[in-house]
């Protein structure tokens, strides 16, 4: 263990390493195509037709039942000029990703941090706290959270408790609706957090016993140690949780009935384009729509992963 | 130093005890509802004690549609959902090994590609791939749900990757030394390392293929091979009576296997290369 | 070399794997669902002798059963044919029909809905049934004209109703009695009606849901209707009309009537979308409305009696109509054979007694009046209200409008939209009006080209 560690600093310093191991293996470039294979196969069969298909019918008038006509950029430029529930689910979506995400991420890291303290119970701990997550998007969701939120809702139960007499229903009224949402999404972090607990064990314990015999206190750990080693992990869920909270479909499906209101407020990008393509049988403005989304989300992404160097530790 | 640890233990339980009933009330108010008379749900909303207890909901929840019960509806999702998890771990882990250590030309290419495919909404490549399917015949068949799935997941491959990453290159340097080639330190040395990372997948994997309701719609006709979340959708019908209790009693249900599965693999979750962890 | 050429076989050889992996998984869910007495999973497996249909609609646990019971009872009158049985519940069935249609996979026979059938007819998916009705296959002997021009369209018959019902309200006639109202008379106009639900709250303190608060599109027909016009035009090119004025009442009584608390609060109603946390069902309203065959489920949900009116009337004008509540339609793509024996499914669907001992009102009112009969003598109370309720509108109607023209979806939720804007007093009835037909008419001008 302590040899591994020791090597791991020093590899990090020396660039030589790197293009010494490097030379040893000759025919990397057959090798790494022999591991990516599934990928590439997959990629082939399944996937890139279909992307492709998509994006041709974004150039289309398609509404499912028959053959495509191609209108040329008409779908995009109806998009941008003259379709304000565009613009009005792109802003539900940003306003979603960009609070839900954060507060997923501090709240799985938080529970990780600790479950990492050991006792008989922990993993009794960690099946109940992930169990929200099991639940995904069931229709049993639906019910449950109107039960939470609505009007004779737990949440009004409890504010009653503290004083505050609220009556409202906080599903139904277009002001706080996202943020059921939004807790909907925070409620469920547990696959984040599993990930948090896999990258905490995976940080060596030397580092920390180095740290004690400096008489490091805890804080001092978890910014000097903790956080840094962590960084990987923590580049990794926040890429894949903005993802995900983009493109974001299932619980408001099932919360709003497909619908998005009260006064689409919780018409998330994805269920506008799934409205447009199944239930107003628009196909091609839905894949319009998704090449935008993927547009949007491509630059985020790449603005993440530009901004790595800055701040995730190793590659 | 003694006190010290009581009472940090006495706080932690307390934080995380007190936190739990939170995260827990949703999952029990829906365990309770599963016992309440199908007018009870609503009615009775608030109590978390069935005024009344029956066992109604999970009888005619298992009975199913026309005679097919859930025990079709499970033994399909499982079918499903193990293949699929073999196929997209196994893939997932090659391909991570493949992009993570391995410098081949146009590796960041295919790498942009691999991310972009996970950005695009699914509900759009769905037609495109509902079509090429059909082509094939394989409609109606499980084969659309589960080939896919031996590509290879692209959150998992970044997720098993992030881990590769944490691994010293030494050992692999040092694995060469002792005569490993490339597949030998992918078997001998980075798995045995990213055994977490590995379970981690495979619990996503099954939780995420088994709550999937959308491909399964799309391509089984038959209502024998439909999967559990496609069967739980049946039993509300907007236009007429739907049968929450039903609902909520096969929902409980339907938490089992998965929750089975993660209490049985949580312990490798976390049981890494350090196994001492963080102390205090 | 050796490496690569293994690694490659290891890949190859995986994929094999999966495959044959796939096939020989899917032979155990068929034996399962058949050794679990399945009535419909028999019917595929000894499909060797005869003809396969396939058939398919929405629906519930009990519409499921029925269904099967009566396609099952079919097969043993007629051994050579077999069913292969889709159903799922209404919103999956509609995006699953639409992909089906995408692949020209539609299923031989399927039950359609008024409001979104015209889709698939314009595209030509839809079968003529109009030649079987002539060679007596389907017998609408029994059936009233009205009815069984429900299932045309441009002089051809591309749908079988199977069952009427029609818009109505729901009330508690509980929380009535208190307000000193004994029962609603269904010929009541909205004067009364305004006048009754404001007496209501003013003398129970309990709100009354706006009718057709979901779906305001059926409000809206029976409104333009009562002003003489149509929602739509005759070829489904723009709105029936140009003058905000007719669609005005609409938006300007949820706006009144919501201010007023006589209506209840949209926050509330805005994502209560089950008959189960329905207001009335759950008595924190006094009234809802449904199509006249949700009563029963209603009832049911409640566990307490409740009673049924029409939307009320502007002067002597109903504006109210009988339509299918669902209907069957026949694949044009599938054989003429197929086509012939789907047709007499359809036939023992609406004309045959035992299958309508098994049916009941599950579809609504039976089409042909001898069944109806039938029907009701095996039905309870409160069937028999919802019979007397739908044969009463029968009576009083106009002609029936259209079925909605394509991309009628959209307007309809520009018009939800809408609806719920004024509820929530973020716009005024007159812009919403206003608003309504300039949308709408652009949304429609697609179907002119």
């Amino acid at each position: 263990m302590d040899n591994m560690s020791a090597t791991f600093y020093e590899s990090k310093s020396g660039a030589s390493e790197k293009s010494k191991i490097r030379s040893f293996f000759q025919n990397d470039n057959v090798v790494g195509y022999v591991f990516i294979s599934p990928w590439l196969l997959g990629f082939f069969a399944f996937t890139i037709i279909p992307i492709l298909a998509s994006l041709f019918l974004s150039f289309t008038s398609y509404d499912l039942l028959s053959a495509p006509k191609i209108t040329g950029l008409d779908n995009y430029i109806k998009m941008f000029t003259n379709d304000s529930k565009f613009w009005k689910s792109l802003n539900v979506t940003l306003i979603y990703v960009v609070t839900a995400v954060p507060l997923r991420l501090i709240f799985a890291l938080a529970i990780a941090m600790i479950f990492t303290y050991r006792t008989r119970m922990e993993g009794l701990y960690r099946a109940i706290y992930y169990l929200p997550s099991l639940v995904g998007g069931s229709v049993a969701i639906a019910v449950l959270w109107k039960r939470m939120f609505g009007k004779d809702g737990i949440l009004n139960a409890i504010l009653s408790i503290f004083g505050v007499d609220s009556s409202i229903n906080w599903i139904g009224n277009p002001k706080t609706s996202l943020l059921t949402l939004i807790i909907l999404f925070v409620w469920q972090f547990g696959s984040p957090m599993l990930i948090f607990l896999a990258g905490l064990k995976q940080i060596p314990t030397s580092l920390y016993e180095a740290a004690n015999v400096d008489g490091a206190k805890s804080y001092q750990k978890f910014f000097r140690i903790t956080l840094p080693m962590l960084t990987p992990i923590i580049f990794f869920n926040l890429v894949m949780q903005t993802i995900t909270a983009f493109t974001i479909f299932t619980q408001s499906f099932v919360i709003s009935n497909g619908t998005g209101a009260p006064l689409d407020s919780l018409l998330l990008y994805s269920l506008y384009l799934y409205r447009k393509a199944f239930i107003f049988f628009d196909m091609s403005y839905g894949c319009a729509l998704a090449w935008v989304l993927l547009l949007v989300v491509g630059i985020t992404t790449a603005v993440l992963f530009a901004t790595k160097k800055l701040w995730v530790y190793d590659d | 130093m003694t006190e010290k640890a009581l009472r940090k233990k006495v706080a932690y339980h307390l934080v995380i005890g007190a936190f739990a009933i939170i995260m827990l009330y949703p999952i029990l108010w829906m365990i309770s509802a599963s016992f309440k008379m199908n007018t009870d749900i609503f009615h009775n909303a608030a109590s978390l004690w069935p005024s009344s207890f029956t066992l109604q909901n999970y009888y005619t929840g298992w009975k199913g549609f026309g005679g097919i019960s859930f025990a079709t509806f499970l033994n399909n999702s499982l079918v499903i959902t193990l293949l699929s998890t073999i196929g997209s771990v196994i893939a997932s882990t090659l391909v991570a090994y493949g992009f993570s250590r391995i410098n081949f030309r146009l590796k960041k290419f295919w790498f942009a590609c691999m991310m972009l495919t996970m950005m695009l909404p699914v509900q759009v490549i769905m037609i495109p791939q509902y079509i090429f399917f059909d082509k094939l015949k394989l409609t109606d068949t499980i084969a659309p749900l589960v080939l896919p799935q031996f590509a290879g997941r692209v959150f998992f491959i970044f997720l098993i990757m992030q881990f590769i990453g944490g691994i010293p290159k030494e050992l692999d340097e040092a694995a060469y030394v002792d005569g490993c080639g490339r597949y030998g330190i992918f078997v001998r040395v980075i798995i045995p390392l990213i055994v977490p990372a590995i379970v981690t997948s495979t619990v996503f994997s099954f939780m995420w293929v088994w709550e999937d309701f959308f491909s399964p719609l799309l391509y089984l006709n038959a209502p024998a091979k439909y999967t559990i979340p496609l069967a739980l959708r049946m039993f509300n019908d907007t236009s007429s009576t739907s049968n929450w209790g039903a609902t909520m009693a096969m929902s409980c249900f339907s938490l089992v296997p998965v929750f089975i599965l993660f209490a049985g693999f949580q312990k490798y979750l976390v049981e890494g290369i350090a196994t001492t962890g963080l102390k205090g | 070399m050796k490496k690569i050429i293994s690694g490659i076989l290891c890949t190859v050889l995986m994929f094999t794997l999966v495959i044959t992996g796939c096939s020989s998984t899917s032979s155990p869910s068929n034996s399962t669902s058949g050794s679990s007495a399945a009535a419909s999973d028999s019917s595929t497996a000894d499909s060797g002798n005869g003809q396969k249909i396939r058939v398919s609609w929405w629906g519930s646990q009990t519409r499921h059963e029925k269904t099967i019971s009566v396609l099952d009872l079919y097969k043993s009158k007629n051994p050579d044919i077999s069913f292969e049985m889709e159903y799922l519940s209404g919103p999956d069935y509609n995006t699953k029909l639409a992909t089906q249609a995408a692949t020209s996979q539609l299923p031989d026979l399927f039950q359609t809905d008024y409001g979104w059938i015209s889709q698939y007819t314009q595209k030509g998916l839809i079968a003529d049934l109009q030649k079987f009705v002539d060679d007596g296959t389907i017998d609408f002997t029994n059936v009233n004209k009205n009815v069984v021009a429900t299932g045309q369209s441009g002089g051809k018959q591309y749908a079988v109703p199977l069952g009427i019902n029609t818009t109505s309200m729901f009330y508690d006639p509980e929380v009535f009695k208190k307000a000193g109202i004994d029962k609603l008379d269904h010929a009541w106009t909205w004067q009364d009606y305004d006048k009754i639900l404001t007496e209501v709250y003013k003398k129970t303190n309990i709100s009354a849901l706006p009718l057709y608060y979901h779906i305001p599109e059926a409000l809206a027909e029976i409104i333009v209707r009562q002003q003489g016009y149509k929602l739509f035009n005759e070829d489904g090119t723009s709105l029936g009309f140009t003058d905000p004025a007719v669609i005005k009442p609409m938006f300007q009584r949820v706006l009144d009537l919501t201010k007023a608390g006589v209506y209840v609060s949209p926050d509330i109603w805005s994502t209560s979308n089950t008959t189960e946390d329905n207001g009335l069902v759950l008595g924190t309203a006094s009234t809802s409305y449904g199509g006249s065959n949700q009563l029963i489920s209603y009832i049911k949900a409640a566990g307490r009696n409740l009673d049924i009116t029409a939307v009320p009337a502007e002067g002597t004008k109903t504006g109210s109509f009988v339509k299918p509540s669902m209907m069957f339609s026949i694949n044009e793509k599938s054989s003429d054979d197929i086509k012939a024996k789907s047709a007499g499914i359809i036939n023992f669907f609406i004309n045959d007694e035992e299958a309508a001992k098994i049916l009941l009102d599950e579809r609504g009112v039976p089409v042909s009046t001898a069944i109806r009969e039938i029907v009701k003598g095996l039905s309870d109370d409160d069937s028999k209200k919802v019979f007397e309720y739908v044969e009463y509108i029968e009576k009083n109607q106009g002609p029936a409008d259209g079925w909605a023209p394509a991309n009628s979806s959209e307007v309809y939720s520009v018009l939800a939209d809408l609806y719920m804007q004024v509820a929530f007093q973020k716009i005024t009835p007159e812009d919403a009006a206003s608003s309504f037909i300039e949308q709408a008419n652009e949304i429609l001008a697609k179907n002119a080209k």
